[in-house]
């Protein structure tokens, strides 16, 4: 059977239990690819940082950096796979953006942050091809963990510095003016005696 | 009266960063990696406040909330759910189990700590 093929944009993630290519192309982001070997379940996410994330204060970058690998965890976990068992593959982080000075290493900042969030949370990254200069193509494989690489040069690299640039831009945006996030405090059931409050 | 706040979350991340937000505007922190786990540190912990995530490997949010309101110690303690869901029929399900609250992340430090405010003092 011919499998699923799915691009994962930046800012995206993706898991799935049935037989899937996750795919994508990668110039400064990060892809982490998660697979549990048991269950056959795989997910992928496609990340890109503004700046660098600050793990002791917990700042903005580090909180939004944080977000996107919970929400492919947490996908992952919700398709069958167990958190414990999981495996990690993680690619790109190129240094293709020289040009803006603010964003200089941004690749770099975010493969290091991956690195540093999958060692904490005790997922083994058993293989990654981070840094160097070039565009990636990754194809994951979500029933057997496999990915495969192609490396582009020069062809799609304004594409993907004016793509990269763009989501820069709108994550920036989005960092300060977060849209809304919900609270709510139920009423009723055996809540009655806390009070309303306004979000 | 107690300080104490107890936060459930699997990830290692997660729980590091709601314990510094907590414990940076004074409270007491119990971290518990899942429901089971929670259940487990509960009796004799004084804890004024639960923060729950959903999707947890042993026990989930929602049985951790169950569990929880049938111990009368605690069937009156405020419950906040933190977690990347948004469904509304998760949140049904929620309330039903007898949360106080529900925050969407992504993890907002500001504002989890109003919620605890008000639910707390």
């Amino acid at each position: 059977m011919e499998k699923k093929r799915i691009m994962v944009n930046t800012g995206e993630s993706y898991a799935s239990s049935e037989p899937a290519i996750l795919f994508t192309l990668l110039g400064s982001c990060v892809a982490v690819c998660l697979y549990d070997p048991i269950a056959r379940v795989g997910g992928m996410n496609h990340i890109l940082l503004p700046g660098k994330p600050d793990m002791n204060k917990y700042d903005d970058t580090a909180r939004f950096g944080i977000n996107a690998m919970e929400l492919l965890v947490t996908k992952v976990m919700k398709y069958g796979g167990n958190r414990r068992k999981l495996l990690a593959k993680a690619f790109g982080g190129g240094q293709i953006l020289p040009e803006l000075s603010k964003t200089k290493g941004v690749g770099i900042r975010i493969s290091e942050f991956v690195v540093d969030f999958l060692n904490t949370e005790k997922i083994r990254l058993v293989s990654h091809d981070l840094g160097g200069f070039n565009i990636r193509n990754i194809f994951f494989h979500t029933d057997t963990g496999d990915v495969f690489l192609k490396r582009t040069l020069a062809k799609k690299q304004q594409e993907v510095i004016a793509k990269e640039k763009n989501y820069l831009r709108y994550v920036k945006r989005e960092i300060l003016e977060p849209r809304k996030r919900e609270v709510i405090i139920f009423n009723g059931i055996k809540n009655e005696r806390y009070k309303a409050v306004n979000g | 009266m107690s300080k104490n706040i107890m936060i459930l979350d699997d990830s290692p991340t997660i729980r590091a960063m709601m314990n510094k937000t907590l414990k940076d505007a004074g409270y007491d922190v119990i971290e518990a990696v899942d429901g089971r786990d929670g259940l487990d540190k509960l009796s004799g912990s004084n804890a004024r406040m639960i923060v729950t995530d959903l999707n947890m490997p042993e026990m989930n949010g929602n049985e951790f909330i169950r569990s929880v309101r049938v111990i009368p110690e605690y069937e009156f303690i405020p419950i906040l759910v933190l977690t990347t869901e948004s469904d509304d029929s998760i949140k049904a399900v929620s309330k039903a189990a007898g949360a106080t609250g529900w925050i969407t992340k992504p993890f907002n430090p500001e504002k989890l700590l109003s919620v605890v405010r008000k639910l707390v003092d």
